[in-house]
């Protein structure tokens, strides 16, 4: 069994931490437990938030089983962001395949071992969502009252098992595709996208429904249905031959996949890890391009062929778009919403309109984790740029230019769509467009800057880089950091007058200084830093 | 070509890698480098090729000052890795195409210079195919052509025979004898001591980060084997060495 815990330790540990020896990398070791921490933190805070508002929503109707319905939904649905890739980066993972199949240890054991360390990931982010959700359900007076805390603490246990099972069975089909197709990365890409695309569309659903529990009528028009009434009913009620079928019920097809993949294992990971060598080709007539280009098509070629980096990215960019569209097409619904609050007495709408279009797309932009991982990306093949001769600040323009390639566009596009949807003025959107811009440029250069601050050059896979670096995270809060100072300017100018046009002016001469600093921050300790990795 | 003096670099810990080590490698010239493990030798040719920073000393190549002219500096240098990590991501063609446009090199150039490497390593038709589909000799292989189609005036390589069949590993020596026959120089790393010894015109051999041994490879060997030679002063405390030519030692 010690080889088995063995693995069991090394494999959760590359999951969660930078560095397995902690003695040699604490700062590293620290780094990563600090991301890990603030991850988790962040989710016992929306666990709280969510459990805690629709607590209050269900109690007095007597519906407090519609709060658990949804917070036991989210609990098994959230943790398949993390297991889908987890399993791709580290159960399904061929990148150490001749030193594992090498060892005096059975593939069995090393095989679940892996499944283990997934399970022990989703059972962390299980129980941070269950926890605060037993707490609510007992502060609200729950027919289960605390022995409901204590029951879904024990059944996160289980329920954890059902995320990491199709975890692992979606993991293995999108490895095995990817393994067997011409284009992997294309395959990768499209496949996460469908599978998120049905994540996303259970998660508005489930936030859809919560938002209709404001009357009688609503929260009595809302069934709570078998498996869910199960679960509920054995976290409410005490009864342990109930509460060992459900334990049964996620173990068992847990159990039996896990040992068919261990089972397997040599066989499947040969089978992913082989690759066909094409050797029927003929040199040609090349194209040339300039430095900077050059530059850029590898940047590009980097980023197409890092299908979590596209994911993450992207799903920001079709959120906003996909919001832009939507809004075009219920216009009229929209304007017909405006026109009855108008009816109500609220007043001021109008000028709230911009405000929140461009607050709606700079949140959107700021989560853009490009730039902000360019640098880690580059791993161990860092030498080639590093021993090319090219200016450093070539370097850095290109790194940040993808990043505004993406983001820039994004900002004008939705611009577009927002200023048509709302019937906001011209100039308005004008306004709106300019300032975005400048605030996704501004945070391309920050967010290749604080890059290059907390480096993550030893990172085992691209996934670990671009999941669990803290520059992602730094980022994203010194993005939020540079909103807020807007939001102060807006409040300030707000105060002499309500003209969007004046604040936008002014946020466009604040971002624009802000962007001169960026470049000299790159250009002085941004070339030390890159110099120095 | 090359002018390393007084080169110091101490990595966090206090562990002086490289302590005020100075030779020099003249055009034409094959200079071996060598040195147990942990000597000091990556530390040296990445502080040569621009790649790690240092704390002091200065280094030229072909005149140019890597810290103070570094892109001038690595325009006349192409380095070579021991374990070569490529853009996985890229075919090999893609890959030579980006160096060659890193390096402005013209399109009928690379094309001429490209098919000669890729013929002579038996490359060509796995240039196609992305080089995560590669095996370490041909990722050795290209990462090679990738240096030699940019026409240095110094090649740093860092233990460049390791992963080479014995054809590409011959293919090899004669092409860094025609680079250094054209006013090149190649300034390498090596453990393989019989190689050194009747390839390299001059040897330095670093012990603990500090020079040692430096000179014409006739001369050092005499009438023993390079291998002995090496064996013996790693036998003696280190005690540094600073040799300019024509200097006595």
């Amino acid at each position: 069994m010690k080889p088995f815990w063995a693995l069991l330790k090394v494999n959760f540990k590359s999951l969660l931490l930078t560095s397995v020896n902690l003695g040699r990398g604490k700062r590293k070791a620290a780094s990563g437990i600090g991301a890990f921490a603030i991850m988790a933190g962040l989710m016992l805070f929306l666990s709280s938030t969510y459990s805690f508002m629709l607590a209050a929503q269900t109690a007095p109707f007597g519906r407090l089983d519609i709060m658990l319905m949804y917070m036991l939904t989210m609990a098994i649905i959230a943790p398949l962001v993390f297991t889908f890739y987890a399993a791709q980066s580290l159960v399904f993972s061929t990148k150490d395949v001749d030193l594992v199949l090498s060892l005096p240890v059975s593939g069995f054991k090393v095989m679940m071992a892996r499944i283990m360390a997934l399970y022990l990931e989703v059972l962390l982010i299980t129980e941070a969502l269950l926890v605060p959700t037993g707490i609510a359900y007992a502060v609200y007076n729950g027919a289960g009252g605390v022995y409901t805390v204590f029951a879904l603490l024990v059944l996160g246990l289980f329920l954890a098992l059902l995320p990491t099972l199709v975890g692992l069975v979606c993991g293995f089909v999108i490895s095995w595709f990817v393994a067997r197709t011409r284009f992997k990365n294309l395959v990768n890409i499209v496949l996460s996208l469908l599978f998120f695309g049905l994540i996303m569309a259970g998660s508005m659903g489930i936030s859809g429904a919560a938002a209709n529990l404001q009357t009688q009528e609503q929260i009595n028009a809302i069934k709570v249905g078998a498996p869910i009434s199960w679960v509920i009913d054995v976290a409410t009620k005490f009864n342990p031959l109930w509460f060992l079928l459900l334990a049964a019920a996620c173990t068992l097809p847990f159990l039996l996949v896990a040992w068919l993949f261990s089972l397997n294992f040599k066989n499947l990971l040969t089978a992913l890890a082989s690759t066909t060598l094409k050797t029927n080709y003929k040199l040609g007539q090349l194209k040339t391009t300039g430095v900077l280009a050059a530059l850029f098509k590898k940047e590009a070629a980097k980023y197409f062929g890092t299908p979590i980096l596209v994911m993450n990215s992207l799903v920001s960019v079709i959120l906003l778009v996909g919001a832009g569209v939507v809004a075009v097409f219920n216009r009229a619904a929209i304007v017909g919403v405006f026109a009855e609050m108008g009816q109500m007495g609220i007043t001021g709408i109008e000028e709230m309109l911009a405000p929140l279009a461009l607050a709606t797309i700079a949140f959107f932009v700021s989560v853009i984790p490009v730039s902000c991982v360019s640098v880690s990306l580059e791993g161990k093949t860092l030498w080639i740029l590093k021993e090319a001769p090219v200016p450093v600040s070539y370097i850095f323009m290109v790194k940040a230019g993808f990043n505004f390639l993406l983001a820039g566009p994004t900002c004008v596009a939705c611009g577009i769509l927002f200023g048509v949807a709302f019937a906001i003025s011209p100039a308005e959107v004008a306004g709106v467009i300019v300032v975005s811009v400048l605030l996704s440029a501004l945070a391309s250069m920050l967010g290749l800057f604080i890059n290059l601050q907390f480096p993550r050059m030893d990172a085992d896979s691209d996934a670990v880089v671009v999941k669990q670096s803290t520059s992602v995270i730094i980022s994203m809060l010194a993005n939020w950091v540079v909103a807020g100072l807007l939001a102060g300017v807006y409040l300030l100018v707000r105060l002499a007058t309500p003209s969007f046009l004046l604040f936008a002016l002014v946020a466009s001469v604040v971002l624009a200084g802000l962007i001169a600093l960026a470049t000299l921050m790159l250009n002085t300790k941004g070339r030390r830093l890159f110099n120095a990795l | 070509m090359l002018k390393i003096e007084h080169l110091t670099k101490t990595y966090a810990g206090g562990k002086k890698a490289v302590d005020d080590v100075t030779l020099e490698v003249k055009a034409g010239e094959l200079y071996g480098f060598i040195g147990h493990n942990g000597a000091g030798k990556t530390t040296t040719l990445r502080a040569v090729s621009g790649i790690l920073s240092f704390d002091s000393g200065s280094i030229t190549v072909n005149g140019y000052n890597v810290v103070q002219q570094p892109v001038a500096a690595k325009k006349a240098m192409a380095f070579l890795p021991d374990n070569p990590d490529l853009y996985e991501f890229l075919s090999g063609i893609k890959y030579l195409n980006f160096i060659a446009d890193i390096y402005g090199i013209e399109a009928q150039k690379r094309q001429t210079l490209i098919a000669k490497y890729a013929d002579a390593f038996e490359l060509t038709s796995a240039l196609g195919s992305p080089i995560s589909s590669y095996s370490h000799g041909m990722k050795q292989k290209l990462a090679l052509i990738s240096a030699f189609i940019r026409e240095p005036r110094l090649l740093i390589l860092d233990e460049p025979f390791v992963g080479l069949d014995p054809k590409a590993a011959f293919s090899m020596k004669n092409f860094l004898r025609e680079l250094c026959e054209s006013g090149g120089a190649v300034f390498f790393s090596t453990h393989v001591l019989e190689v050194a010894e009747k390839l390299c015109d001059k040897i330095a051999i670093i012990k603990d980060g500090k020079l040692i041994e430096a000179g014409d490879t006739a001369e050092i060997v005499g009438n023993s084997s390079l291998e002995n030679v090496f064996l013996e002063l790693e036998a003696e405390p280190a005690a540094g060495l600073y040799v300019q030519e024509g200097e006595q030692k």
